[in-house]
């Protein structure tokens, strides 16, 4: 069993002490992690370094230093481990001469499917595109090009789906099917990476985040964990009650707090063992005869780990 | 909770500035057609192509000046063998076909492919106004390949002459409305149709393959068909040299004929109906083109 | 092979658009169209000096070049600059088989619509003077020429997207300038090989010693042609299949 976060055990895709430069910009620096079955996002703001490390387990670009391997090989090497590889690109670009279905049949018969007409039905009925299927993709709009990439990625039965950026553009209802589709790909136990900028979809989509910021690997695990880890940042807890200033004193004197602040009828309290915290501050309220309403972590969530992790570079 | 809110000025300030409206919107198209064709301020290698190509346009002009000088300071006796007006009109009109023909897709293809029409059309701009905006940016740079040559040797012979500066600029001052007319002719009789072909066609070398070979293989057929065919109304066919026809206008204002007879005068046309021609093709053109835009803006 | 043919029919009909269709359809139908004009009221001996006029001035030199260039330079270059390569290339398929099946798109455009070319000319020849024996030659010196045409410029394409300036460049500088002045050069010019495997083909009394000494031609013999073609075809399959193993596919 593997300790660090970043790695995981049967791994299908490995990145090893990976770096890509472009001329004098380092897009991406000393990654080391790999990736399994079930779903990662790979999360980061705009510039990270996301799609660079994508296009590189692609086989798209080479790395400038390090070494991918995707079942056991580099793709570019070895074409035939195309056919596990699923890609949906950031670019929105297709071919905008066929329609929907052409252009997910043109992907079955590149990917050497077996029957590739009924395969192409399947795929976009899995992805409710039937009623645009035989519509020009020019005529698409973002969103429904976005479900016809998915669909051209989906219709090899790949292994390992890399996704960049996969909801740009969709609806919430489509974004709402895609999601359930990629989980249940995961689930299946497919290698599905997804990145994104978007903290709700990652929340939503995946068990494990990788958080690059700036190239570099900032942070890996589930987002507790990775919370936990970030041990030099006290937590911040929002304890709403009705005697605010006298539970803020009370808590003042234990050890586990941190600092306290007053906001209108609640209490903001920072502390780095938010597990005691919840004990203290039953014991404390009852000592001053409040009644805590509120007991809420402000900063678990996805959102402020990222916005930590994009703060401390 | 309340219904009343506050909007807390942060630091942002609205614009309070000027709004230039439909006329600066304009001008700045007409500014940004020309910074495009250019290459101005743009990388490097967009630079390279038009600005050889102005080398190309400039460099016999500073030749034919620096050879008139050695000959007023050497041999003031002898005539220059090269550098009249009308010479280098011919001479420049080949290479501003080129620039033309790889301008032109240059102006009006990334816009539509890139799909930034809708922010043009956003703006006070209408169709029309980023047609002729960016007509006028490629009218103005290719009149401008084939004037500033012309100035530089109307001044720099008249710097040489010996008669003296103001007066060879004075006795020569029939040359300049030549020079505007000539310049004017190539100008309009390349600009319209480039653009013309630019506008339905979606790859700029395309664009820039399809109207150099339109204007060479016509050229060509044409003479062949003036030259060696009876059939009725032959002649008419020389108006399918596109390319050639500024030449046999330039020959007109300038009273030279050009090294190579051009299919119209093959067949026995007046200066006047090439003129005519141009004029006509230039306003077809012009007017599909602000037809198509309308649809697409 | 399926994955081939779909390669090639898909850039195919993505090259081949209507608009473009009627486009080149009619540029190569024009020297026919001139010819039949042209050629209605003279002898046969004088009726072949036109046609030769037509081959050798415009078909060969313009218009066999100028429709080449333009297709085969968007054939990989325009999925590239268009941002489809990766679709094309994360697939199972050895990176040859995408290499060869772009070039055929490129030399079955480029080479049927100036076979369209050839056979519209040299038909029209034979309407007028009933000899039908330069429609196969024209035809395959024209088909020639646009596979070494392509050959050239699917790479080139590939890596500037200034290919069509670029091949305009080889056509009237190089191959139309310098070598008109170096006949020696004329194996470097691909009309050249397709005119030479036209002159190979067509009766042996299409022209006499000294109209040879007037075109801008050193002949080859038929072989040589075939194989300069066959060399240029294979040597671009391998540069493009280098190229796609080896080189970034997308910039940063």
């Amino acid at each position: 069993m593997i300790d660090d976060p970043a790695l995981v055990d049967n791994p299908t895709v490995e990145v090893t002490d990976v770096s890509k430069w472009f001329g004098p910009k380092v897009a991406v620096s000393k990654i080391t992690c790999s990736f399994g079955p079930g779903v990662t996002g790979l999360l980061g703001p705009n510039g990270a370094g996301k799609t660079t490390l994508l296009r590189m387990v692609t086989g798209l670009i080479r790395p400038s230093e390090g070494a991918i391997s995707v079942l056991g090989e580099w793709p570019r090497s070895s074409p035939k481990v195309y056919a596990e590889i699923g890609l949906v690109p950031e670019e929105s670009a297709v071919y905008t001469h066929m329609t929907g279905r052409e252009y997910v049949e043109y992907a079955a018969v590149l990917s050497g499917v077996d029957g590739p007409a009924s395969a192409t039905d399947r795929a976009i009925e899995a992805v409710a595109l039937e009623d645009a299927a035989d519509r020009k993709l020019d005529g698409y709009s973002k969103g429904m090009r976005q479900r016809a990439k998915v669909v051209a990625a989906l219709v090899a039965d790949p292994k390992i789906l890399v996704l960049d950026e996969p909801l740009n553009g969709t609806d919430p209802v489509q974004r709402n099917h895609l999601i359930a589709v990629f989980r249940q790909l995961g689930d299946e136990g497919r290698t599905v990476i997804v990145s994104s900028h978007v903290l709700e979809e990652i929340e939503r989509m995946s068990d494990r985040v990788l958080a690059i910021v700036d190239g570099r690997l900032a942070a890996a695990g589930d987002v507790a964990a990775i919370r936990r880890a970030m041990s030099d940042i006290p937590y911040r807890v929002r304890v709403e009650t009705t005697r605010p200033r006298q539970l803020a004193a009370r808590l003042l004197e234990d050890a586990v707090v941190h600092g306290v602040a007053i906001e209108d009828e609640a209490i903001l309290v920072e502390t780095e063992d938010l597990s005691s915290l919840g004990h203290q501050v039953a014991v404390a309220a009852k000592r001053v005869e409040a009644v805590p309403t509120v007991f809420r972590p402000e900063d678990a969530s996805l959102e402020s780990v990222f916005r930590y992790l994009v703060r401390r570079r | 909770m309340t219904d009343s809110g506050v909007v807390y000025d942060l630091g942002y300030k609205p614009y309070e500035g000027d709004k230039r409206g439909r006329r600066g919107a304009v001008a700045t198209t007409y500014r940004d057609g020309n910074y495009r064709v250019l290459g101005i301020k743009r990388r490097a290698r967009k630079k390279i192509l038009p600005w050889a190509l102005a080398a190309f346009v400039m460099v016999p002009a500073v030749v034919f000046v620096g050879f008139a000088f050695l000959l007023s300071t050497f041999a003031p006796e002898a005539d220059s063998p090269f550098g009249s007006h009308a010479d280098y009109f011919e001479l420049t009109g080949t290479i501003v076909l080129l620039f033309v023909a790889l301008a032109a897709p240059e102006l009006l293809i990334p816009d539509r492919r890139e799909g930034v029409l809708s922010i043009y059309s956003s703006r006070p701009l209408l169709p029309d106004d980023y047609v002729l905006a960016r007509f006028g940016s490629l009218l103005t740079v290719a009149a401008g390949f084939m004037l500033i040559p012309q100035v530089l040797m109307y001044f720099g012979f008249a710097a040489l002459d010996a008669d003296g500066f103001f007066s060879a600029l004075w006795s020569n001052g029939g040359a300049i409305p030549r020079i505007l007319a000539a310049t004017a002719v190539y100008a309009i009789a390349y600009t319209p149709l480039a653009l013309l072909i630019a506008t339905v066609a979606n790859r700029k070398s395309a664009a820039t393959g399809v109207y150099l070979g339109t204007l060479l293989i016509g050229t060509i057929l044409s003479a062949a068909l003036v030259e060696a065919t009876t059939m009725p109304g032959r002649r008419y066919t020389a108006m399918l040299a596109f390319g050639e026809l500024p030449t046999h206008v330039n020959d007109w204002i300038w009273g030279t004929s050009s090294s190579e007879p051009t299919p119209m005068a093959m067949a026995g046309f007046d200066a006047w109906v090439s003129l005519l021609v141009i004029g006509a093709v230039a306003v077809i053109a012009t007017l599909i083109v602000v037809w198509r835009y309308r649809r697409l803006l | 092979m399926r994955p081939a043919w779909a390669i090639t029919v898909a850039t195919v009909r993505q090259v081949l658009t209507l608009r473009r269709a009627i486009v080149f359809g009619l540029a190569e139908a024009s020297p026919a169209l001139v010819y039949l004009l042209v050629a209605n009221t003279l002898s046969d001996e004088a009726a072949l000096d036109r046609l030769g006029f037509m081959i050798l001035i415009v078909y060969f030199p313009l218009l066999v070049p100028i429709v080449s260039l333009i297709v085969a330079s968007g054939v990989l270059g325009a999925e590239r600059r268009d941002g489809t390569l990766s679709f094309l290339v994360l697939r199972p398929i050895p990176r040859w088989v995408i290499a060869a099946a772009k070039a055929a798109a490129a030399v079955i455009v480029a080479g049927g619509l100036n076979a369209f070319g050839a056979l519209a000319l040299t038909v029209s020849y034979a309407v007028e003077t009933g000899n039908w024996n330069l429609v196969v030659p024209l035809v395959v010196g024209g088909v020639l020429a646009s596979i070494i045409y392509a050959a050239i410029f699917v790479p080139l394409g590939f890596f500037t997207d200034r290919a069509v300036l670029v091949g305009l460049l080889f056509v009237f500088v190089f191959e139309n300038g310098i070598v008109t002045a170096l006949r020696g050069l004329s194996a470097l010019s691909p009309w050249r090989t397709g005119f030479s495997a036209f002159i190979a083909l067509a009766p042996p009394d299409l022209l006499t010693g000294e109209d040879l000494a007037e075109t801008p031609v050193e002949l080859i013999s038929l072989s040589t042609a075939a194989l300069w073609t066959a060399l240029a075809a294979l040597v671009s399959v391998a540069l493009v299949a280098l190229v796609l193993r080896n080189r970034d596919l997308t910039s940063e």
